[in-house]
């Protein structure tokens, strides 16, 4: 038989976690065993702060006057009968009983926000015509300058871009060109499901971002309408 | 997907729908229908449910084709919870739809990636350069 | 190995966490007098005691012949009279010297937190030398800082370490401010504060998670990341996106917040020690998780000093250093919360920090709701600030600001700064200097990941081939700020 303050000793640092229950008697086996799977280790520092409120005091100072209070009984339960790990099983049993947390992806979508910056759009006013008048901000303020633009004039004199081209696969989707879109022309949309197969159609210009907006335009005013009072 | 939540499942609604449900779900689930979009695709409340899992959605297309962006914009922020405002039901969606601008996607198409229909980007500028033409030209 | 480990768990003397009050001052007797190495590093005898390097880095070196420390089962433990086979004539001379065997650890293990590559000297299974080679995630975010305006550089800093980005934002946002000499409403304020601390919790939350998955327990990684997923939808409410925000914007935030969020954040504020506490059930006492953890990656309060560790890495050696506490920034000083530090230095007392560090979070997230001011949300001076949209559309004045905020940016005064924050992972500083241009002469950052990888080599003591990944794990490394 190894000598008791070695065991002592090895029982305290092996229930180091759960420590602080006061155990200055010797317990006998039977009261030790229900102790154990019964009490409430208190693990957390919170609860040992509560205890502490309520009165509680440590009842040691130093490591080895502990690891002298606790039983070896105690120890030798909680080695044999595996009580932490019991109580471990015990929690991802009550998880089992539990509903799932999973969501069935395609049916069932999890929350969104209005704010929320998925692919870029490029509005129209609701005559059709198309709001972008290229003042190239956008294009200025775009950290990864993934936006292009090239404007000239059209046939009836209002300038246009004839070239808006974003490369999405650069876009880090910051948000900034629709916080400086002075016209609300470019916005980055509610949609998230544009995955491609292949690296080119990640290229959008400009005709691919208006059948983005026209195609999403009513949730897009709507965001818009619900953000206003916050932009 | 419990023993309990199949029989009830199995009970809730008619063998022919849950038959549909199942098949292109791989999920029991039963609801209030709320409303059936432009494509078809039907639209279910389930205050049972907890929260994420409550407003659910059975696509119209089949087994294989189904696609995430399958669902319309306005249905999509229903189902997204960006909105508790139901989109109208069939016939005042119809209403609707002839005050829409011409110009607004109408149906709503899904994302056509992988497909014939894939947006392929082109050049949007007249070209700023005039290549040469190599047609010779006659000898004088 | 797990022999010894085990046998190492057992006769180790257990290390307890202590908390600081603000100040710096123990506010409770528990376990002060148990440290033999000290907590402060005032009496010097004692620093000079912790600071023996005489463990395995020395014993370990391969200079002439290995020594091999009592207790390690190598072959070089077996007399060579004792070895079976050919070797066992008496007229060859056995000269044995067993040079360390090199592996290469990553980039692509999987617990190797991403692109880290470790070269590992190891004797048998024991490590004599980690040598970190970075820089595989190298996108040079201080150079094109340079060529920014300083509202563009701002999406870079979420990029930094992407497990933590409004906190990364906020030092970027401090040391602009600070050059510009402005003051950002209380409101901000607040609200910066609170997505902090949600920060704070996002990271520890993966930290610990993909910790204890990296040595075995994949259960508690399932549900803290259930609880990381819900605070992703707070910052997708708040900001429009799950992880890379632009939200802290120099002069306040982006925009305020939703209605109804703080309600919701006060909820999920409630049930989280809840969910902590299943964590804690699960791993905290588990003789696995201990066999793992305790004793391993020791370092003493000196040599963090010395390497420049800071955040929970540091606070576990016993040092009371919180840059919340020691230099309130924001509105920390209103705040009423206590700092865990540990006493032994170990992969457990970091644990252990880390754990109470999440539940002083939502102490500090329950007062910010409590406290949250009416007011503006950012400065308001359209020279730093855009101008509110409807002030856009309707006012020249507001449109003038606009346009030249969006694409010249604002001339911040010459000058230099160095701000740090308490990141979740430690001091997180920018070095910053300012030209009197529109965009940063030169921006330095100081990232914690890189100095606690950087001293990799000093946790390394007396560790096992499997001790490395618990090693890493602590150190809660993201390479997007190591490599920068």
């Amino acid at each position: 038989m190894l000598p008791r303050v070695v065991i002592a000793r090895a029982a305290g640092s092996l229930a180091r976690a759960t420590p602080v229950t006061m155990l200055t008697q010797q317990h006998t086996g039977a009261l030790l065993l229900a102790r154990t799977l019964a009490s409430h280790a208190p693990t957390n520092l919170q609860e040992q702060r509560t205890l502490e409120n309520k009165g509680f005091k440590i009842p040691y100072q130093t490591w080895e006057e502990r690891d002298a209070t606790q039983s070896v009984w105690d120890f030798s339960a909680k080695t044999f009968f595996m009580t932490e790990l019991a109580r471990g099983f015990f929690t991802v049993f009550m998880q089992y009983l539990r509903e799932p947390y999973t969501l069935h992806y395609p049916n069932e979508k999890g929350p969104l926000s209005p704010r929320f910056r998925g692919e870029h759009a490029l509005r129209r006013y609701p005559s059709g015509e198309e709001r972008c008048i290229a003042c190239k901000l956008c294009e200025a303020i775009c950290p990864a300058q993934a936006i292009t633009i090239e404007a000239e004039p059209r046939e009836d004199d209002s300038r246009r871009t004839v070239r808006y081209d974003i490369d999405m696969t650069k876009c880090i989707y910051c948000g900034l060109c629709q916080e400086a879109c002075p016209v609300d022309a470019i916005v980055e949309g509610p949609n998230f499901e544009y995955s491609t197969e292949t690296r080119e159609e990640l290229l959008y210009n400009k005709e691919k971002l208006l059948a983005n907006g026209d195609r999403w335009e009513s949730e897009i005013a709507q965001n818009l309408r619900s953000e206003q009072m916050y932009r | 997907m419990s023993l309990a939540r199949f029989l009830k499942f199995s009970l809730k609604q008619s063998p022919r729908q849950n038959f549909e449900i199942f098949r292109k779900l791989d999920d029991a689930k039963w609801g209030k229908l709320v409303g059936v979009d432009e494509l078809g695709n039907r639209y279910f409340f389930n205050p049972e449910e907890r929260y994420g899992r409550e407003r659910w959605c059975l696509p119209a297309a089949n087994k294989n084709d189904i696609d995430a962006s399958q669902i319309p914009p306005r249905w999509h922020s229903w189902l997204h919870r960006v909105t508790d405002e139901v989109p109208k039901a069939t016939a005042a969606e119809d209403a609707l739809a002839l005050q829409r601008p011409k110009w607004m996607a109408y149906p709503h198409y899904q994302n056509y990636t992988g497909t014939r229909k894939a947006s392929v980007t082109y050049n949007t500028m007249r070209p700023k350069i005039s290549a040469w033409d190599h047609s010779v030209a006659d000898r004088l | 190995m797990a022999f010894r480990n085990l046998l190492g768990a057992v006769t180790s003397r257990p290390a307890l966490m202590k908390l600081t009050n603000s100040g710096g001052v123990a506010f409770r007797a528990f376990g002060t007098s148990v440290s033999r190495r000290s907590t402060s590093s005032s009496s010097s005898s004692e620093a000079e005691n912790m600071y023996n390097r005489d463990s395995a880095e020395t014993l370990f070196r391969p200079e002439s012949t290995m020594t091999v420390p009592p207790g390690w089962a190598t072959p070089m433990s077996i007399s060579p009279d004792k070895w079976p086979g050919p070797q066992n004539t008496s007229s060859l001379e056995v000269k044995t010297q067993l040079k360390p065997y090199t592996i290469n650890f990553g980039p692509q293990h999987p617990a190797a937190h991403g692109v880290l590559r470790l070269i590992l000297e190891l004797s048998g299974e024991a490590i004599v030398h980690a040598d970190p080679h970075i820089g595989l995630l190298h996108r040079g975010t201080e150079k094109l800082m340079e060529y920014r305006t300083y509202l563009q550089a701002l999406p870079y800093m979420d990029r930094l370490d992407y497990c933590s980005m409004m906190t990364n934002e906020e030092v970027y946002s401090m040391a602009v401010e600070k050059l510009l000499n402005i003051d950002v409403p209380l409101r901000a304020k607040y609200i910066r504060v609170l997505f902090a601390e949600i920060t704070r919790v996002l990271n520890h939350c993966m930290a610990i998670g993909t910790h204890v998955m990296d040595v075995g327990g994949l259960t508690p990684f399932l549900y803290l990341f259930e609880e990381r997923e819900r605070l992703m939808e707070f910052y997708e409410r708040v900001c429009g996106a799950r992880m890379h925000s632009a939200y802290v914007r120099p002069g306040g935030v982006a925009q305020d917040i939703p209605r109804g969020l703080l309600q919701d954040i006060y909820d999920w504020a409630v049930q989280y020690p809840d969910r902590l506490d299943e964590v804690e059930e699960m791993v905290t006492s588990n003789r696995i998780w201990l066999a793992r953890t305790v004793d391993v990656g020791t370092i003493s309060s000196q040599e963090a000093l010395d390497w420049g560790i800071t955040g929970p890495m540091l606070r576990s050696t016993g040092i009371r250093y919180d840059i919340r506490k020691s230099a309130p920034y924001e509105v920390y000083d209103r705040m009423e919360f206590d700092v865990p530090i540990g006493t032994k230095g170990d992969v457990f007392d970091r644990y252990l920090i880390r754990m109470e560090e999440m539940r002083q979070s939502v102490r500090i997230i329950k007062q910010c709701l409590d406290q949250m001011p009416e007011g503006p949300h950012k400065v308001d001076d359209w020279k730093v600030a855009p101008p509110p949209r409807d002030a856009m559309k309707q006012n020249m004045e507001a449109l003038i600001h606009h346009f030249k905020l969006f694409s010249e940016g604002y001339n911040v005064p010459a000058g230099e700064t160095y701000t740090a924050i308490e990141a979740p992972k430690g001091e997180m500083g920018i070095f910053m200097v300012a030209d009197g241009s529109t965009r940063p002469y030169k921006c330095h950052i100081r990232a914690p990941g890189y100095y606690h990888l950087g001293a990799i080599n000093a946790f390394m003591k007396n560790a096992l081939l499997a001790d490395v990944v618990a090693v890493i794990g602590t150190m809660d490394l993201v390479f997007g700020e190591v490599d920068r």
